[in-house]
Formats: C-alpha cells, structure tokens, sequence
C-alpha cells in the first residue's frame, strides 16, 4: 500500500487536510478536506470504487474500472465556477477594504480568491477529471456585474486583501497577485475586480496554491476613460500547474442517451 | 435503345412549353439525386457541425442547405431539359390570384413565418410566454407555416405564423438575470427588522442561485387585515428559475418559524352588542 495520508487529530479543532499533489493507489487511499472526506479503495473484482461524502452527509460513489493494479490521482486547486452550476467563466472578486490610487500611481497587492478541488486520474501523461467538489459551498455565489439586461453575470465572492503569497487556504483559497496603474487624470477607489478568471492558471505547492496575476491599467483615450486588464502568466518554477477543468455545459452529440 | 424508345414517344405541350417523357424522366432523376444530395448533406452537417453552433443557427443553416441544393437541382433540371418556365408563370399569373385569395391565411402564414425568421423575436431554447394566449414555454422553431413552442409540461403547442408574429411575446432568458417575487406577512406585534434579517440570513446561506449582488432586497408592501406584507423581491441566473421560485416561499416560512414569528391567517373579531 502506497501513500495514506490519514486525519490527525492535532487537537480537539484543528485536522490536518491532505495537500495537494499525486497519490498512487494500490489498495484504499482516504484523503481528508474541509467537511469533505474522499475515500477509494480496491474492490475484489480489481476495480475501484469512490466515494465522497461532505458534512452534510451528500454521498458520491463512483466505479473506476481499472487494468491495472495501481491507479495514480492528482489532488488539485480548479478554478470556482462550477458551484452551484456553470453558468459564467468570470469572477467578481469584492475587496474587503477600498484601495485608493492617486493620480499617475501604481499599486499591487495580493488578494484571496477562492478555489474548488479537483481529483485527475491520471493515466499515461492524460490527466481526467474523475471528480471536483468545493469545501466551502456557502460561500460560492453568484453575483451581476452591470444592469440586469447587459450586466454580465460572475462568480461573487468577498475576498481580503493579504499579505504575503503563503496566505492562500488549503483547498479553499488561493492568492492572487492585482496591480493597478492609474494612468487618469484623477484619482480612484477600487473596491472589485471582475474577470474572466478562464484566462488564468492555477499553480499548487503542497498546501499553497496561486492563481496568475491580473493587471489592470486605468486609461483615457479621447474623453473615454476605460479600464484595460491582462493576465500575466506565473514563472516560477516551483510551483505545478493545476489541470484546467470546468464543468462542461455543451452535452456531447450522440443517438442514444448517456450522460 | 432505352433512349430512342423515350424519343419515339410523343411529346406534349404545356402552356407553349413542349414536354417529352425523356425530359420528365432526366427531370425526375435529378431531383432524386438532388433530394438525396440535400438529405444527406443536411444529416451530415446535423451530426458533424450542428453541435458546436448555437441550436437556432444550426437549425437555419440545416434548412438553408436543404433547401437550397433542391432549389439547384430544380435549376440544373429546367436548364438541362431546356424547359421554359415564362409561359407558365404567365399563365400561373392569374390562377394564383385566385389561389391567393382562396389561401389567404395559409400565405399570411407563410409571410409572417419569414418575417419571423427575419426578425428573430426569440432563439431556439429560449423561454417565452405569450401573455394574451396563456402560453409559456421553450422556443422550439418557426416552420413553413407554423411556429412551435414546448410548454413547460413536456406538450408541444402548434401556433400559426401569423398569430405568434401578432401576438406580444416576452422573452424571458434574453437578459442574464431574472427577478423573482413573492410575498410575506407576518402578525402586527412582530418586529419587521427581525424579520427582514432572519429572511436576509435564511436566503443567503440556503439559497446558492440566489444572487449576493444586487442583494435580495424586502419591501414593506403594505398593512393588510391581518399581517403586516413584507415583499421579498432576488435575482438569479436566467437558467435556474426552477432553483429559486418554488423553493423561496418555502425557505422563508420555514425561517420566520423557527424563529417563532407569527404568519397570521385571516381572522375577524365579532362584537356582539348587548
């Protein structure tokens, strides 16, 4: 039996969660998160079976059928959009503190912005998503951005402003680096950033997670002011890039059913 | 042989236009090759391309290349043969008024059905309701004389081209949010603010489609017989009024329950005179 990385009771409230990373599976692996449990074990006739139940006592089983006698998962941060349903693939991140930029200045800070946790198989260099849970699902909401008939409809979170990349939450948060650079005649108040967070990638190392920086930059071309934003890619190296995944709401083209 | 056979045969005429038997054989031959062409022209594009486009896009191209490959064919027909069409149209001229008059509603139909396509009330999937019908459902798609609509329950309605386009058709999945209503009461010796919080707390953590941004937001509607009517109005994804509409009554009785504020029942109090 390979890696089994059990809850331990540091004390009465505090549970050590499994980090993120590969695990191989040869007979039963349990891993432990935020009022989720996950549990995958080898049945009798050489398959696998999953299961995950959440605090509320939701189960999800799953049958992963198996040639082989070892099968290999990777725990990872996915982006939050598929809690409750997909229905965007922007994020409205609402400050908990206005950030004031003078006139010609530059700022950057770092902001939490919450994660789902997504379970790859992992099979010759193909990463599948078997299964993709959030831990923190009262605060996974929607919200709009704009008016009702041309507003665009996000992801809504409130998030904190932190100090340091290491602030991300194991399997509920990541950071985020956000610069502004006001280029404006005037000052501003930034209270909320929303974007297309597809745009960006997930990193992971051990418990720590990051998501790639956004750069927004207040222009004024003519007497239109507008905002223009871009992602910049994380190049450390240290770090693992996240599989990408999220819930897909295209259903594949067939004659029979199946789903 | 086969050939000379058809030559021999006579041939006839047709408002100046002469026939033979060979030109209706080739003609018929063409048409069937072109009916094929487009049949499976349309299943191909239906089962490789119509999946990666929006429904209603899909469903117009499929008939634009149906459509038009049998219209080519019939045109590779009358040149091929050599067959005139200008004494028949002229001779048509007058019988088609006739024709017209006496089909008046099935060519209403049949213009209103392009004016539809060309106007585009509504995308295949959309949610609409006719409010002066009493209709409510998904768009399905606007045929030659015919527009359909799958009501809620499953049933699939027919409505004429010509009363869908007259009627006044709202939309409801053309904006990305939809906002839902209802109504509340509670006993005059409850505190509203208490209310309004418990109702707030209870929508924001049970109700996950209920959108934090606009907030839901409580009005109070007025002071009625028996209850003070507090109106709760939220937003949610277009797609997922089913999540929110059944569900948010409920939610908010059972809140102002367990929090043991008082909904009050209709209730009159009788003074008897001595």
């Amino acid at each position: 039996m390979n890696i089994i990385l059990i809850s331990l009771e540091m004390d009465k409230s505090v549970k050590q969660y499994s980090k993120y990373g590969f695990y191989e599976i040869d007979e039963k692996l349990e891993l432990f998160f935020p009022s989720v449990e996950v549990r995958i074990s080898k049945d009798d006739d050489g398959n696998f079976s999953y299961l995950r139940k959440d605090s509320e006592g939701n189960m999800t089983e799953k049958i992963i059928p198996s040639i082989s006698k070892k099968i290999k998962i990777e725990v990872a941060p996915i982006r939050p959009l598929n809690y409750p349903a997909r229905r965007t693939n922007f994020v409205y991140l609402k400050f908990d503190k206005e950030v004031f930029l003078s006139e010609g200045t530059s700022t950057s800070f770092l902001v939490r912005c919450p994660v789902e946790v997504g379970i790859f198989i992992i099979h010759d260099s193909h990463k599948d998503s078997m299964d993709w849970f959030t831990c923190d699902p009262s605060s996974s909401r929607f919200g709009l951005y704009g008016s009702p008939d041309t507003g665009k409809l996000c992801k809504y979170y409130k998030v904190p402003i932190v100090k340091n990349e290491f602030d991300s939450e194991l399997h509920l948060s990541c950071v985020m680096w956000v610069s502004f650079e006001n280029l404006l005649e005037r000052g501003y108040s930034i209270t909320k950033a929303i974007f297309p967070i597809t745009d960006h990638l997930l990193y992971y190392k051990g418990e720590k997670s990051q998501l790639d920086s956004l750069k927004v930059t207040l222009r004024k071309r003519m007497a239109v002011e507008y905002v223009e934003t871009a992602e910049i890619r994380l190049t450390q190296t240290d770090w693992i890039q996240s599989p990408s995944w999220e819930k897909d709401t295209q259903t594949p083209s067939m004659e029979m059913g199946l789903e | 042989m086969f050939h000379e056979i058809f030559e021999s045969l006579d041939s006839f005429e047709i408002a100046g236009t002469e026939f033979s038997l060979l030109n209706l054989v080739l003609g018929a031959i063409i048409m069937l090759i072109g009916f094929t062409v487009a049949r499976i022209s349309k299943s191909l594009f239906n089962k490789y391309y119509a999946p990666v486009l929006p429904e209603h896009t899909a469903k117009n191209f499929s008939k634009l290349i149906y459509f038009g490959i049998i219209i080519i064919s019939f045109l590779v027909f009358t040149t091929s043969t050599g067959i005139d069409f200008s004494g028949l149209l002229v001779a048509g001229g007058i019988l088609g008024i006739v024709i017209g008059f006496a089909t008046q509603s099935v060519v209403s139909n049949l213009i209103s059905g392009i004016f539809l396509l060309i106007e585009k009330p509504a995308k295949q999937g959309d949610s609409i309701e006719l409010p002066d019908s009493n209709i409510a459902g998904s768009f399905v798609d606007v045929s030659t004389f015919s527009t359909r609509v799958r009501k809620f329950d499953g049933t699939i309605m027919r409505i004429p081209n010509e009363k869908f386009f007259t009627s006044n058709i709202r939309v409801l999945s053309d904006s990305p949010v939809r906002r839902h209503e209802v109504t509340i009461g509670i006993a005059y010796k409850e505190d509203i603010d208490a209310a309004i919080e418990i109702l707030k707390k209870t929508i924001h953590s049970r109700m996950p489609f209920v959108l934090h941004e606009p907030e839901p937001s409580f009005r109070v509607d007025e002071l009625g017989d028996s209850s003070i009517n507090i109106s709760i109005f939220v937003w949610h994804p277009k797609e997922d009024w089913g999540q929110v509409a059944p569900t948010l009554l409920k939610f908010a009785k059972n809140a102002l329950d367990d929090a043991g504020i008082e909904i009050p029942f209709p209730q009159r109090v009788v003074w008897k005179g001595e």
